[in-house]
């Protein structure tokens, strides 16, 4: 059949009553016009509609010129905050305006999700700002031992500069006293009276010194730990004393090796834990000594009838034979810069605890420090 | 001016028992010693143009010997100064040199060496008083000279002969002689050579 060109025109809407739902659609051809009258509400196919029309808080609407129908009531335009959708019909013969509107108030919030997620976030935040907080703890931990090294190193330089001070002036006087009277007695004749003034002077000054010797052992004087003696944990004051110097093992590379059984010693705590930290420290510079593939600290704790001994066996150079029987004296030192006190002091304090301090050198090779200290009665 | 006088030690030092034995000590070589407790009065007060040696404590209350030291540089003090201390580290030695000391002696200080270098410093402070009496003398006398005077003296430090001279000024030598002579009066020189190591270097700073 031979298309009717008239056929082609488009179609025109009329008769629009949105009230009642209803339109019409005119094709006008020849040689017979066409009309169709539609109802809106067999339009929309519920079946595909994503929404249940009769629950959904979205309003849907068609508008055409002045005129509304609404393809869904929604819960209305009440609500705190409004989401438009708007978009005119891809029809030219229709073309209506669809709208959906969402009214939301504060009832409409997801407030169970919101609380979730909030929840979330405070929980991984305070996670990863306690994991901070640890770190920086951790190094705060290491810097305030690192200061107090430094604070008591400084003390001691003043210490010392003070007692060279203190100690030099009645040096000085007793020096120039005596050399005075010297050279007086040996004038001629000798004047006898002026020289036996400045002996008179020299010793006044002796006592000085001896009185500024006194006043100095009375400031720096070792409380006594004799006293506080108690039940301590030797194992837990090791891995104690390894966790501090960890960084320092980490770095010279050092493979250490622990071993025993827990042992409770008669000992004041923190006197314990200034010798084991003194004798690792020892150590570890004479560990930092040899190449770093030679490198191994054995620590090792077993009963020996009554008393809990710890040995610290390094693989450094060991202790010469000239230095040995020197090492455990004061102001005794190989280093340099080094004040020659921490063995002496460490010795001193395992006398005070009832305990013995000793050097060797291992069978093998480096120095051998065996600790004892009497095992504490059990409870 | 007490140049003539017999040479004074300033001896500084707070502490009364070094004080007195380092005086009685210093005493024993038939030095006078001047002895002051605070360093303020020692610099207020000490006679400048005297003939000596100051010995100074680096550890002192109130000011450091160091300061004390910087501040009789920088006014000019010509006696030579010994630092004494007690505990000196290599830094403070190295500072008290920089700054013009001339020696540095630790406490307890042995007498040999304090003595010696008591000695020595006065000595070379003599020398350098004499040393500048001579310069200031050899100036005033330069400075008397007449133009033409000057004019031979530097052709005589020169090297040049009376006939050279008296052709350099277009004169007689007999004038050239006559000036040397007036020269030598004025100069108080006894030789040329004399006259040319006490004047060479006035001739040069004059051309």
């Amino acid at each position: 059949m031979k298309p009717n060109p008239a056929a082609a025109t488009a179609a025109a809407i009329g008769g629009v009553d949105f009230t009642s739902g209803r339109y019409r659609l005119v094709q006008a051809a020849s040689p017979a016009s066409y009309a169709v009258q539609i109802d809106m509400r067999g339009m929309v196919p519920w079946e595909e509609w994503p929404m249940t029309p009769d629950a959904s808080p979205v309003r849907v609407t068609l508008e055409y010129l002045n005129q509304r129908y609404i393809v869904q009531a929604g819960s209305g335009a009440a609500g705190l905050w409004n989401f438009e959708f708007r978009k005119r019909l891809a029809a030219d013969s229709q073309p209506f305006d669809v709208i959906a509107t969402r009214s939301a108030g504060w009832g409409d919030l997801p407030w169970l999700k919101l609380v979730a997620w909030a929840a979330f976030v405070a929980v991984t935040l305070s996670a990863l700002l306690a994991l901070v907080r640890q770190r920086s703890e951790r190094r705060r931990a290491q810097e305030l031992l690192r200061l107090g090294q430094v604070a008591r190193l400084n003390t001691l330089g003043e210490l010392a500069a003070g007692m060279a001070h203190e100690l030099n002036q009645p040096l000085t006087a007793i020096l120039a006293n005596t050399q005075a009277a010297k050279r007086l007695l040996d004038d001629d004749p000798p004047e006898l009276s002026t020289a036996r003034d400045a002996m008179a002077r020299a010793v006044e000054q002796a006592r000085r010194a001896s009185d500024v010797v006194g006043r100095m052992r009375r400031v720096v004087e070792r409380p006594e730990v004799g006293g506080s003696l108690q039940a301590v944990d030797l194992q837990g004051t090791v891995r104690n004393a390894l966790y501090l110097l960890e960084p320092e093992c980490k770095r010279l590379g050092i493979q250490f090796a622990l071993s025993g059984d827990a042992l409770s010693v008669k000992a004041d705590p923190v006197a314990l834990e200034q010798i084991i930290h003194n004798l690792l420290t020892n150590a570890l510079q004479a560990l930092a000594q040899v190449p770093p593939s030679e490198r191994a600290l054995t620590i090792a704790m077993q009963p020996e009838h009554k008393l809990g001994v710890l040995t610290i066996c390094d693989s450094g150079p060991g202790i010469t034979a000239d230095i040995l029987p020197r090492i455990f004296e004061p102001f005794f030192t190989t280093r340099d810069g080094g004040l020659g006190l921490g063995l002496s002091l460490c010795e001193s304090l395992a006398t005070d605890m009832g305990g013995t301090l000793t050097a060797t050198n291992a069978a093998q090779r480096g120095a051998l420090f065996r600790l004892s200290l009497p095992l504490a009665e059990p409870a | 001016m007490s140049d003539s006088l017999s040479p004074v030690i300033h001896l500084i030092d707070d502490d009364a028992a070094v004080r007195d034995s380092l005086a009685l000590l210093i005493g024993t070589v038939g030095l006078r010693v001047h002895r002051w407790a605070r360093p303020q009065e020692f610099i207020a007060q000490f006679d400048r143009a005297g003939i000596g040696a100051i010995v100074l404590d680096v550890r002192m209350p109130g000011i450091s010997g160091l300061t004390v030291l910087d501040q009789l540089i920088a006014e000019g003090v010509d006696q030579p100064v010994i630092m004494l201390t007690g505990h000196g580290t290599v830094d403070m030695c190295r500072r008290a040199f920089k700054s013009g000391a001339a020696e540095f002696l630790e406490k307890p200080v042995d007498d040999q060496a304090l003595l010696d270098a008591l000695q020595g410093a006065v000595q070379s402070h003599v020398k350098s008083r004499q040393h500048n009496r001579e310069d200031r003398d050899a100036r005033d006398r330069y400075a008397q000279l007449s133009e033409r005077e000057r004019e031979v003296l530097g052709l005589i430090v020169a090297g040049l002969t009376n006939k050279e001279i008296g052709r350099a000024l277009d004169v007689s030598p007999r004038t050239v002689e006559t000036h040397r002579a007036n020269l030598f009066a004025k100069l108080d020189a006894e030789s040329l050579a004399q006259l040319i190591r006490r004047y060479a270097a006035l001739v040069e700073d004059a051309v």
